[in-house]
């Protein structure tokens, strides 16, 4: 009893013992991380403090913070993240619905990767503030503009992305599908899904990252609203504190975007047996 | 290996010794002749050329009379020309990198109410014309119609004022229109491209614009609060420093005015305007300057006055300040009087009521 004991629960106790260490090296490691930063903010305050430069120039912490309570105050930064976000989930929507599909067909259909993959490839490595010009007189300078750029930023590494993942299942898993007579749906289900998932998300991850980046370049210029025409807007009128605060909620939002997709990410890996 | 504590204490010591030096000011203490006379013009030439127009500051520069005025002290003059207007100008004077400027009202009121330091010298930019152009194909045919719209305004700039004043004379605010920064040769080309619905202009069209663009509104001699003002100030530290020199800058520019306002002089002045690149007809159909003496006052007349009041007041009105400006002791008249005194010029320029348009002598 106590060896059957020992052998069920020993791997068990292990197994705690793996994960508090590993908990532990992250814990430390989070530490290790938020030295510089605090390292910075109290320089930032005493630069600020002391007056080594001008607060017209660099706006300290506080006078910072404060420039972000106003903002949320008087409802501008609401009104600015929700463009900006409903700008996001359009231009990355039309992305991913782009991005998925065509990454498929390049994948599964070898006249699509002769036909269609030199082409995109050309103007995947066409850097995106390179195709703003061209794009401008294509689309004019409205929304749809805005819409094109974000979408492209995005579809690059969600395409690349997905045709590799679905490239890199192993050809023994589908014949083994085959041998066990699986129709089309449970091979999906059962082996395309879970081999594909994680490198797709991947492409997701980096296609939001690049999506965001994107948003607040076309929001700088020719723009009516959103954080980042707020951003240009402060630094027009010299409120450098109100601007250095814009750029925070932007890192902010940038992280708390990335964090998201990372957990659902390892969601996803636990609900079909990945690794996250 | 190395001590994290002492390496920690080491970048924090090391950064604290670099930042001072980064940022300590170039004015270093009262001296007669300052090394370097630093100036920033608000506006630069097509393709950023260093030229600039619609003053007479632009004289002082292209004949070379500071330098010559300051070439026996070896004092170097310098001059910087900002495509992105008042708020580049902004920038660097908070930077310590300017120790006079010339820049329309706007930025002016803005750079105040951040506290930086500056003093206000003399009026070098009159009535400064603002137009509101549609393409010609479009409906819109007044200000009215601009409800709704796409419309383009150089914002933060000098424009910006003019842009709120004129579209409250209608009730409109900038929230009832779609409000797009662009520069104004951007929002030219967008405007015929028929990319957006109108723009705003503190300069007037190309000529190639011009056939396919309608102008539904002007700000000039008749509506002359509605104009954009511009004018020279100092730093307080330049000013302080250096109270000689700018005695003799101010010399030098009221020279350049009386040689602008001179009707023999007209074509000459359109010549120097016209290095900035704009070719001079445009240049004359912009200002359609009428009143010579008129557009070179440099005076604080009365107008002035009232209007530097109003576009404070206006300013914080419209959300374009977060704290009120205080105009009161902002410009410091000596320099202007004695210059004015010393070339027997105190009664030559018109004066004007608070209105603009009613002369007092």
């Amino acid at each position: 009893m106590s060896a059957i004991l020992k052998q069920g629960l020993l791997p068990e106790r292990i197994a705690g013992a793996g994960r508090r260490a590993r908990s532990r090296r992250a814990g430390s490691a989070i530490r290790r991380g938020v030295i510089l930063p605090v390292l910075l903010l109290v320089l930032w305050q005493i630069t600020a403090a002391r007056g080594l430069i001008s607060t017209l120039v660099l706006p300290g912490p506080v006078q910072v913070l404060e420039a972000l309570r106003q903002l949320a105050v008087s409802g501008a930064l609401a009104g600015g993240i929700e463009v900006s976000l409903r700008r996001l989930a359009l231009g990355y929507g039309l992305g991913v619905a782009i991005g998925v599909p065509l990454g498929i067909l390049l994948a599964v259909s070898p006249l699509a990767r002769r036909l269609i993959a030199p082409s995109f490839y050309a103007i995947a490595r066409v850097p995106l503030l390179a195709w703003i010009p061209f794009l401008m007189v294509l689309f004019g300078i409205g929304e749809a503009l805005k819409l094109v750029i974000i979408a492209k930023a995005s579809l690059t590494p969600i395409t690349l992305n997905t045709e590799r993942a679905i490239l890199g299942v192993p050809k023994a898993w589908l014949e083994l599908g085959r041998l066990l007579c699986l129709g089309p749906w449970p091979t999906i289900r059962r082996i395309l899904l879970p081999a594909t998932i994680l490198p797709v998300f991947v492409g997701l991850r980096f296609g939001l990252i690049q999506a965001w980046s994107a948003l607040v370049v076309v929001e700088l210029l020719a723009s009516t609203n959103g954080l980042g025409f707020q951003l240009t807007m402060s630094r027009q009128l010299f409120q450098l504190d109100t601007m250095m605060a814009l750029m925070l909620v932007i890192g902010v939002i940038g992280f708390g975007l990335d964090r998201g997709v990372v957990t659902a990410e390892a969601y996803l890996a636990r609900r079909f047996g990945g690794r996250a | 290996m190395l001590d994290r504590r002492r390496f920690t204490a080491g970048f924090v010591t090391a950064s604290a010794c670099i930042l001072p030096a980064l940022a300590s000011p170039n004015i270093a203490r009262a001296q007669d002749k300052p090394k370097q006379i630093r100036i920033g013009i608000a506006e630069a030439g097509l393709g950023g050329r260093p030229y600039s127009f619609g003053n007479t500051i632009s004289v002082v520069h292209a004949q070379g009379a500071l330098e010559q005025e300051f070439g026996k002290d070896g004092t170097a003059i310098e001059w910087h020309f900002y495509a992105g207007a008042g708020p580049a100008v902004n920038e660097a004077l908070a930077n310590n990198a300017l120790d006079f400027v010339w820049q329309g009202d706007l930025p002016q009121y803005v750079a105040r109410s951040r506290g930086l330091d500056t003093r206000q010298l003399w009026v070098d930019g009159n009535r400064l014309p603002v137009y509101v152009a549609v393409s010609k194909k479009s409906s819109i045919t007044d200000l009215a119609g601009l409800k709704g719209k796409t419309v383009a305004n150089f914002q933060g700039t000098s424009l910006e004022l003019s842009v709120d004043r004129i579209l409250a004379s209608v009730n409109l605010t900038e929230a009832d229109l779609q409000i797009i920064n662009l520069d104004q040769i951007t929002a030219t080309q967008a405007v015929i491209e028929g990319q957006i619905d109108a723009t705003f202009l503190a300069f007037g069209l190309p000529p190639q614009a011009a056939r396919l663009m309608r102008v539904i509104y002007h700000a000039g001699a008749d509506n002359p609060s509605d104009t954009q003002q511009a004018s020279v100030l100092t730093t307080g530290a330049f000013a302080n420093a250096y109270p000689d020199a700018v005695a003799r800058v101010a010399k030098v520019q009221i020279n350049a005015a009386h040689w602008a306002s001179l009707p023999e002089n007209t074509d000459a002045l359109y010549d120097i305007w016209g290095k900035s690149g704009y070719p001079v007809p445009m240049l004359k159909a912009i200002y359609q300057i009428t009143d010579l003496k008129q557009f070179t006052s440099p005076l604080w007349d009365p107008f002035q006055l009232a209007q530097m009041q109003r576009s404070a007041a206006d300013a914080f009105k419209y959300g374009l300040i977060r704290t009120p400006v205080d105009t009161k002791n902002w410009i410091d008249h000596g320099p202007l009087d004695g210059a004015l005194a010393a070339s027997g010029l105190t009664h030559y320029w018109p004066q004007f009521a608070a209105d603009g348009t009613t002369r007092l002598a």
